[in-house]
């Protein structure tokens, strides 16, 4: 049990932290460490991952963080693509979806190094439906930002929708930089917006876990124990840090995830 | 209530009862009791974000702020037709 406590709450920071799922360090540490078959694994990781965004998303929904209208948006085609992606998941081989992803998450942390990030904030006097703002603790000053390429964004989350249904991974780590690079949503509300919606993504795949009688009730709930812990400190170290080291660290995060999920793809892991 | 501050609420709610019911639940089972509280705890957390989606849609009601409301209606349809489809 402590065991599982601590995998969950090493995830749940880094959830919280950069709006990540976790679940390519859950599953695999949950089926080579605890011995769990896959299926047990994913609906196990899952839990975990609604505990992580869960708690993170009580901090960063109030505090403004997280875009939950965004959010509800950006859901609606990620849900739609990962529907698509189990119908289709049975025409294409995991592992060439698993080199795209690497090839994606790769591209993305590269960019975030090299370009700078651009915020177009809103003018003075808009009140357009895609300008928001937070407040941003690390400086004590509100960022107003307008959204960008709003259309586009919501397609390639179809994409980002169908992939994770059909690998298993990586939400999260295609939908930061995609809001990030592509939306031009500061990233640190990138980052709490992606944690507030992996909840609502993990949510429909773990309720059919559940009603199937497929999660170990013991394992699911020592997870979701660690990883609520560790979203808690997650949120808290987030608030507070610079949103440009967030990004740096971000993009370093990216390489460690494709190299891992390559390995996965090699059968390696 | 505000979209943000009844979000929050309902995922703070969700959570605190998930987690207090898994403890208990752990700890009636390692006693030799049965596993309902435990699986009402983890049933609790696993509905917790669609809650959270259902209040916001509520929420953005009350505001009248229809486009939005909208969006969060259509989710509710689409997750609700994702897990029909995969039962």
């Amino acid at each position: 049990m402590a065991g599982l406590i601590v995998m969950g709450c090493g995830a749940g920071i880094l959830g919280a932290l950069f709006g990540l799922g976790g679940g390519i360090i859950f599953v695999p540490l949950l089926m080579l460490v605890f011995g769990l078959a896959p299926t047990e694994a994913v609906a196990v990781s899952l839990i975990g991952i609604i505990a992580g965004s869960v708690g993170a998303s009580t901090v960063f929904v109030d505090k403004g963080l997280s875009n939950v209208r965004l959010g509800l948006l950006l859901e609606i085609t990620t849900a739609a693509g990962a529907i698509l992606g189990a119908i289709v998941a049975t025409l294409l081989d995991d592992k060439i979806l698993m080199v795209i992803f690497s090839a994606i998450v790769i591209y993305s942390g590269i960019r975030m190094i090299l370009n700078p990030e651009k915020v177009v904030e809103p003018a003075e006097d808009s009140e357009g439906k895609l300008s928001f703002e937070y407040r941003d603790e690390a400086h004590g000053d509100s960022v107003r930002y307008q959204v960008q390429n709003v259309k586009g964004g919501m397609a390639l989350c179809t994409v980002a929708g169908m992939i994770s249904s059909m690998t298993g991974v990586g939400g999260g780590a295609i939908k930061v930089p995609l809001m990030n690079i592509y939306m031009h949503v500061p990233m640190k509300a990138a980052s709490a917006t992606s944690s507030y919606m992996i909840g609502i993504t993990a949510f429909s795949g773990a309720i059919t876990y559940f009603l199937g009688g497929q999660v170990l009730l013991e394992y699911a709930a020592g997870v979701a124990i660690g990883a609520f812990l560790g979203s808690l400190i997650g949120s808290s170290l987030a608030r507070r840090i610079n949103g440009k080291h967030l990004r740096k660290y971000f993009s370093a995060v990216l390489f460690v995830m494709a190299f891992l999920v390559l390995l996965q793809a090699g059968g390696i892991l | 209530m505000n979209l943000n501050r009844s979000t929050a609420l309902t995922l703070r709610a969700g959570i605190v009862l998930g987690m207090v019911l898994m403890v208990i639940g752990l700890i009636v089972e390692s006693t030799g009791g049965d596993n309902t509280i435990l699986h009402t705890g983890i049933l609790i957390l696993i509905v917790s974000p669609f809650l959270g989606v259902i209040v916001s849609f509520v929420s953005l009601l009350s505001e009248r702020d229809w486009t939005w409301a909208v969006v969060a209606g259509i989710l509710i349809i689409i997750t609700a037709v994702g897990i029909l489809m995969s039962l």
